[in-house]
């Protein structure tokens, strides 16, 4: 029969058994250079993907000064809508969106991003004011100051939300919203806020009139005078009837690139 | 940088070292991996402890009866531990009937390691073979598990621990989960690091229960205990990749969380009173990386799931804070749903900047499941398994990981068989 003894735990205190050393470096070696490799994959990645917005803002660029230049040409102001470069926009502010969550909101590459493409909102901003006054826009355009310090992102982050909110119903050709980080460290920027007296964040400039602070939904229907919306049918309806005004002009759009 | 490139950082780097040494040792013992022949046939003793097992008794004895190996050189020893049904008359028609000697005991109930001690003191093989009555056998099993005894170093030797049941949703990600621990098992092997000899089919020197003592029947993983006494005490254990035995997973998703309870705070109590195997003084690879690396798994797995968590969560405070202003609506990035924008993110998945550290991962993990395929023999088809490990392993993992902490943390009982334990030992 097996003879079972009591359990023994009088262990000895080292092993004889030994690690191959060897083996270790080499992992190590494998386990770094295959972590480097990775890394630099990754900065690839990312690199493609800021050159390629730098690219968008590049061309959105010189679309626009080319559009200035033949309006000087013409030497008449015109009317026609250039919607072409807000889908660019709308583009672009997403794309910049995307590197913000996926490398942080103070990383250096995303803050030159940012810069870019705040200069050309502006230039598109002065555009878009000069039309309403000239060509008796039917559409409001707004600048929207806000900061992503702490203490400060939450606010601009809930206004944010409701401009959106207020875009999605009404469409870009009714509402143009220029998003502006006033820690971008951009002179314009700063200019503006001291013509219309803004030192607070968020703050808002609706068609010329400054407005401090967080602005609600209905305080915004209110400044904006716009028809109340209840459902997505009538929303159709409202987005159809901004086509249709400006359905006229459409054959006189500029057609860029 | 933040909280997620630290986590995926970590990990990524962590698993390269480890997959490193992993791939290095299958590499450099390549010609160890096959099952040494045996030179003679020694005396085995099959215990086999049972419990209200009437329906599957009939299915242990034929397949023990029916194994390759000389019929005059083993015997068959069922011990019932007091079943409630007829388990031992069952058995006892059998035995009469059986080409290879079987013995039958009954007693009271006493748990699996008391009835393997009483097994013993009956047994009189060179060799033991422990063996479970809901598992299935290769023929070939034992066999290939007798060559390693030539060294008589060797106190214990593992099996291939395999699923029967695999298929379903539950029982697919486990099977891919025993899997690679078939692989996992034969790398420790050769890392002279087997910490855990699973019951079903573990063979064991006679010898050893006369120096080391028999099962320890307090603790809640005798299987466990055992191997670290054994490894403790400077002894062999080996693996046979290819002695291939079959168990049944639990269907049942509580079955499932009753069993990982009983593993893991057994894993930890034994862990706690074999600490000294974790002195990195012993230079052993199983003090070094592979016993560590189980602990940083399992906090790396816990770190990475609270990122996972606090990324989600941000997502849902926001959506509050969206809800707050512009009234219920939905969430953001379902107003721009449609095919260019689920393509966009496919893309920019696809392209992100950590994408090289998960496909290497998932490259390592389908190497292991390839490796363990090829020398294990297993025919059925594992890629739809293996899919469904990647995807839903994880946070299993994490979910019984944390029921498995909370009951060693506070004590709270638990209930196997008749017996009541707390925190891995018998109350």
């Amino acid at each position: 029969m097996v003879k079972v003894g009591k359990i023994n735990k009088n262990f000895p205190k080292q092993s004889e058994k030994s690690y191959d050393s060897n083996k270790f470096i080499a992992a190590f070696a494998i386990a770094t250079l295959m972590f480097i490799i990775g890394i630099f994959v990754g900065t690839l990645f990312i690199n493609y993907k800021i050159e390629k917005i730098n690219a968008m803002n590049e061309a959105m660029r010189f679309d626009m000064a080319s559009a200035e230049l033949q309006e000087i040409l013409n030497e008449q102001e015109s009317c026609a809508p250039i919607s072409y470069f807000e889908e660019k926009l709308e583009e672009v502010e997403s794309k910049v969106k995307y590197m913000e969550d996926q490398l942080g909101k103070y990383d250096s590459k995303v803050l030159n991003l940012k810069k870019d493409y705040a200069l050309i909102e502006l230039r598109h901003y002065f555009i878009m004011k000069e039309r309403q006054e000239k060509c008796a826009g039917n559409y409001s355009v707004i600048l929207f100051f806000y900061s992503n310090k702490p203490g400060e992102i939450l606010e601009g982050e809930k206004q944010g939300y409701v401009l959106d909110d207020l875009r999605r119903r009404y469409g870009l050709d009714f509402l143009k919203v220029y998003s502006l980080d006033v820690n971008l460290g951009l002179d314009i920027i700063d200019t503006l806020r001291e013509i219309y007296g803004l030192e607070q964040v968020p703050s808002l400039v609706i068609n010329g009139e400054a407005y401090s602070g967080f602005q609600s939904k209905d305080r915004l229907n209110e400044i904006l005078n716009l028809p109340q919306i209840t459902d997505d049918s009538e929303q159709e309806n409202m987005n159809i009837s901004l086509d249709n005004s400006t359905s006229e002009e459409n054959d006189s759009v500029i057609i860029l690139r | 940088m933040n909280l997620l490139a630290i986590s995926v950082y970590i990990t990524a780097y962590f698993g390269l070292f480890i997959s490193s040494l992993i791939f290095l040792t299958y590499l450099g013992n390549r010609h160890r991996i096959r099952d040494p022949e045996p030179k003679r046939f020694p005396f085995v003793s099959f215990i086999v402890p049972v419990f209200d097992e009437e329906k599957a008794i009939k299915e242990t004895i034929t397949s023990l009866a029916n194994i390759d190996y000389p019929k005059n050189k083993y015997e068959i020893i069922i011990v019932d531990d007091g079943s409630t049904d007829k388990t031992y008359r069952v058995a006892k028609k059998l035995a009469a009937h059986s080409t290879v000697p079987v013995k039958i005991f009954t007693k009271t109930n006493g748990g699996c390691a008391n009835a393997l001690n009483f097994g013993l003191k009956h047994a009189h093989g060179e060799i033991i073979a422990r063996f479970d009555a809901d598992t299935t056998l290769d023929k070939s099993a034992l066999l290939k598990t007798i060559g390693y005894f030539e060294n008589p170093k060797v106190m214990a030797v593992t099996s291939s621990l395999n699923v029967l049941n695999h298929k379903g949703f539950l029982q697919r990600i486990q099977w891919a989960e025993y899997f690679m621990g078939i692989f996992l098992r034969k790398i420790f092997d050769l890392n002279q690091a087997i910490h855990i000899i699973p019951g079903p089919l573990s063979v064991y020197r006679a010898k050893l229960f006369e120096k080391l003592g028999g099962f320890d029947e307090a603790n809640i993983t005798e299987d466990t205990e055992m191997a670290m006494r054994v490894q403790s005490h400077g002894y062999e254990i080996r693996n046979s990749m290819s002695a291939m035995v079959y168990t049944i997973t639990p269907t049942r998703f509580s079955q499932l969380i009753k069993q990982r309870i009983r593993w893991y705070s057994g894993f930890m109590r034994n862990s706690w009173d074999y600490k000294h195997l974790f002195d990195a003084r012993r230079k052993t690879d199983l003090s070094t990386w592979i016993l560590p690396a189980s602990f940083i798994t399992i906090f790396l797995s816990f770190f990475s799931l609270f990122v996972f968590a606090y990324y989600n969560i941000r997502a849902v405070i926001d959506y509050f804070i969206q809800l707050s202003v512009t009234g219920f609506g939905m969430p953001e990035f379902f107003h721009n749903l449609n095919w260019q924008t689920i393509t966009d993110a496919l893309i920019n998945y696809a392209t992100s900047q950590y994408i090289f550290f998960f496909v290497i991962g998932t490259l390592a993990m389908l190497l292991y499941f390839l490796i363990a395929k090829y020398y294990s023999g297993e025919k059925r088809g594992i890629f739809r398994a293996f899919i469904l490990f990647m995807l839903f392993y994880f946070p299993l993992f994490v979910f019984f990981w944390t029921i498995a902490l909370y009951y060693t943390i506070t004590g709270k009982k638990t209930t196997w068989g008749h017996r009541v334990y707390s925190r891995g030992r018998m109350l």
